[in-house]
């Protein structure tokens, strides 16, 4: 008896301990007009006013068995030969949660439609003035990146290691192009050509038309940055610690930085000739467009991880660090102009950014309104009461 | 045990026993909270950077650096196996006398207390003697478990925490992502199979560990025999593979050590030889049952010796399979 006991006990702790065996998300926002279209912890979409965080119309995905609510009642909280067992999972899938209502990423809203992309497989397009499913599309695998949209096609990326393009206008499958590991970078689409990276190490370009391969790119490391492509250049930091500027045309190398001590995982930004990246080493870096070299005296450290997006507001790079830290800095020398502890939990969705206000999704499932010149916080509000 | 030391009831020693789990895991638990970097250092990235490692070097199969990284874990802890283990043969061969003790003094719960006691005194066994070695494997486990479920980053936030696992040497950055098919298997994902093969040898572990008990614990017994195969069994279903692999494994060797020590145990392995008619096989075997009862009445003699042969086996494996 007592090595049974024992072992339930190693069995039980280790269960514990284990750390985050199923997901979670970071859904992001995405602000159109007069909309904040924004994804939740428990897998509903809102639609709020930006100014006040009011909401204006909230959706949850349906399930065979019903609701959320019943699919829960119905199949308890584990879903055996689904890897979104909620059973060791660290609390994602708590109360509220539906199986695989995982968001990762912002929502993509294009022609009066959102669009969004479960980790469950499933593509939802939802009608952006009253919060109605237009159609829904499902995949045999998981979602675990943004979608992007453009030129009708609605792009996202899989853990089978495939990328495709869904008809924005009905969900039929347009095309899909397989990868040789997980695509959990989020697409993106500039002239006609659709860039994401991918954990085979590569950075693919597609043409959007067919899905054909225009070029490809090896690193030393995972990808699962989103691409950034400015005039005609594409930037990208990878697994390997090194940060890219390739041809958008061509897929030639220009510039390599490696100056970095940790992994890049999240999008840069850029403003007049700057690319702004965070890196998981705790550094913000900023380099020069052109060639790559530091553009600041010293990278900016926020003392824990840097997985956010980076966004300006108000000519201010607002950066978020895993530990909740918000700080305001200099776009020219990197100087810190102000900082935020207001929010009491990790932040590892992308920042959103409209006008003059960063909008912060939180993993306590909160969300933030920030004034982007001063770091003041303009209301936050707690998703799915 | 201490000379004038009062002797624990079995009561009061399951009491110590569920405290001092609740202790450890309760330790453990806040250890990792509050001690993460000290945990991480010494136990959690050492394994799953090994793991990483191997799985470069070792045909870049992450189910081949899982496995050999269990058996060498099996191997580091082998002294306190054995030691376990034969604090449990030692167990067993008490269980006879025991049970003529539980049966002498069933209704004087006191008066056993200090006979058991004094039994396992003069056996020189303390009753306590394989937790110190469980225990001690515990924190093992654990990270084994952790690195497992770590390394494979099957989730974005998996691979997130993953970052700040991995030593900062390129060959073990740029493994990432880590190569999850082994065999048939997609180490991240349960499987069907695996379902079978980590109950089953579940519950051939379990049968070759039990421990012949008096008839209250023989209910819990019954119930643990297939309990634990379930709840394995249930986990190799819903959990990633790369955990079944672990488990496999660790049965494996298991049932090897097991048997080194104390046999079979309870489980009946039906053996060819036991078909030949003579051969000798255990006293309360069903078909040795039957034959003795044939034999009897055709061979009084022979009957004896194989009373005789079989009698010197039950007081080594006949007693537990009463159970």
């Amino acid at each position: 008896m007592l090595r049974k006991t024992l072992l339930i006990g190693i069995l039980l702790a280790a269960s514990l301990l284990a750390g985050c065996i199923g997901p979670r998300g970071w859904p992001g926002a995405q602000i159109v007009e007069d909309t904040l279209f924004v994804g939740t912890m428990k897998g509903t979409v809102l639609a709020l006013n930006p100014v006040r965080g009011t909401t204006k119309w909230e959706w949850e995905p349906k399930t065979e068995k019903g609701n959320i609510s019943e699919a829960i009642s119905q199949l308890g909280n584990i879903t055996a030969g689904n890897i979104t067992s909620s059973f060791l999972s660290c609390g994602g899938g708590g109360t509220g949660q539906f199986r695989g209502g995982y968001l990762y990423g912002a929502p993509a809203v294009a022609n009066g439609t959102v669009y969004i992309g479960y980790y469950a497989g499933k593509v939802y397009a939802l009608d952006a003035a009253k919060g109605t499913e237009v159609w829904d599309h499902e995949i045999d695998s998981s979602i675990a990146s943004g979608l992007t949209v453009a030129e009708d096609a609605v792009l996202a990326g899989s853990s089978d290691g495939k990328i495709f393009a869904l008809n924005a206008g009905n969900g039929s499958l347009n095309w899909e192009y397989a990868a040789k590991n997980e695509v959990w970078s989020t697409p993106t689409v500039v002239d006609g050509v659709v860039y994401f990276g991918c954990l085979d190490h590569n950075l693919y370009a597609l043409n959007i038309a067919d899905g054909t391969q225009k070029w490809a790119f090896e690193v030393g490391g995972a990808i699962v940055s989103t691409p950034l492509v400015v005039e005609g250049v594409v930037y990208f930091g990878s697994f390997d610690r090194k940060f890219y500027a390739l041809d958008a045309d061509t897929g030639l190398l220009k510039w390599i930085f490696a100056g970095a001590e940790g992994w890049f995982w999240s999008e840069a930004a850029y403003d007049g000739g700057t690319i702004y990246a965070g890196s998981l080493d705790h550094n913000v870096y900023a380099l020069d467009a052109l060639n790559g070299s530091p553009a600041w005296p010293e990278p900016f450290n926020a003392n824990a991880a840097v997985k956010s997006s980076p966004v300006i507001a108000a000519g201010v790079l607002v950066v978020a660090s895993e530990d909740g830290k918000i700080y305001g800095l200099d776009l020219k020398t990197g100087e810190k102009k102000w900082e935020s502890g207001r929010i009491k939990s990790k932040v590892l969705s992308p920042l959103c950014a409209a006008g003059s206000t960063v909008y912060i999704n939180s993993q306590d499932n909160r969300l933030y309104a920030f004034d982007g010149a001063s770091g003041r916080e303009v209301w936050g509000i707690t998703l799915d009461k | 045990m201490a000379q004038g030391r009062p002797p624990r009831t079995p009561n009061v020693r399951r009491l110590v026993v569920f405290l001092l789990v609740v202790a450890l895991i309760s330790v453990v638990i806040a250890g990792v909270v509050s001690v993460t970097n000290v945990w991480n250092t010494i136990l959690l990235r050492p394994m799953l950077n090994f793991l990483v490692l191997t799985s470069v070097y070792l045909l870049g199969s992450f189910g081949i650096a899982i496995i050999v990284l269990t058996i060498l874990m099996r191997i580091l802890i082998l002294p306190l196996t054995m030691r376990q283990l034969r604090s449990s043969k030692q167990m067993q061969l008490l269980q006879p006398k025991l049970r003529e003790l539980q049966q002498k003094y069933a209704k004087d719960k006191p008066k056993l207390g200090v006979e058991t006691a004094k039994l396992y005194k003069e056996a020189g066994i303390d009753p306590l003697g394989c937790l110190g070695p469980t225990l001690i494997q515990f924190p093992i486990w654990v990270a084994l478990y952790q690195s497992i479920v770590q390394a494979l980053a099957y989730t974005p936030e998996n691979l997130f925490g993953l970052s700040t696992q991995l030593y900062h040497a390129m060959v073990f950055q740029g493994a990432v992502p880590i190569n999850h098919h082994f065999l048939w298997l997609d180490l991240t994902r349960g499987d069907i199979v695996m379902v079978f093969l980590v109950g089953g040898s579940t519950w051939l572990l379990q049968r070759m560990t039990f421990m012949p008990t008096g008839t209250q614990q023989r209910l819990m017994n019954r119930v643990m025999m297939w309990a634990l195969p379930l709840f394995f069994a249930f986990l190799a279903f819903t959990l990633p593979s790369g955990l079944s692999v672990f488990w496999l494994t660790s049965n494996l060797i298991g049932m090897i050590l097991q048997y080194r020590v104390t046999g079979w145990g309870t489980l009946r392995i039906p053996s060819m030889s036991f078909l030949k008619r003579g051969a000798t096989q255990p006293v309360d075997h069903p078909m040795t049952k039957t034959r003795r009862a044939a034999d009897t009445r055709k061979k009084a003699g022979e009957n004896d010796r194989t009373s005789q042969h079989s009698s010197v086996r039950g007081q080594k494996h006949g007693d537990e399979r009463k159970d």
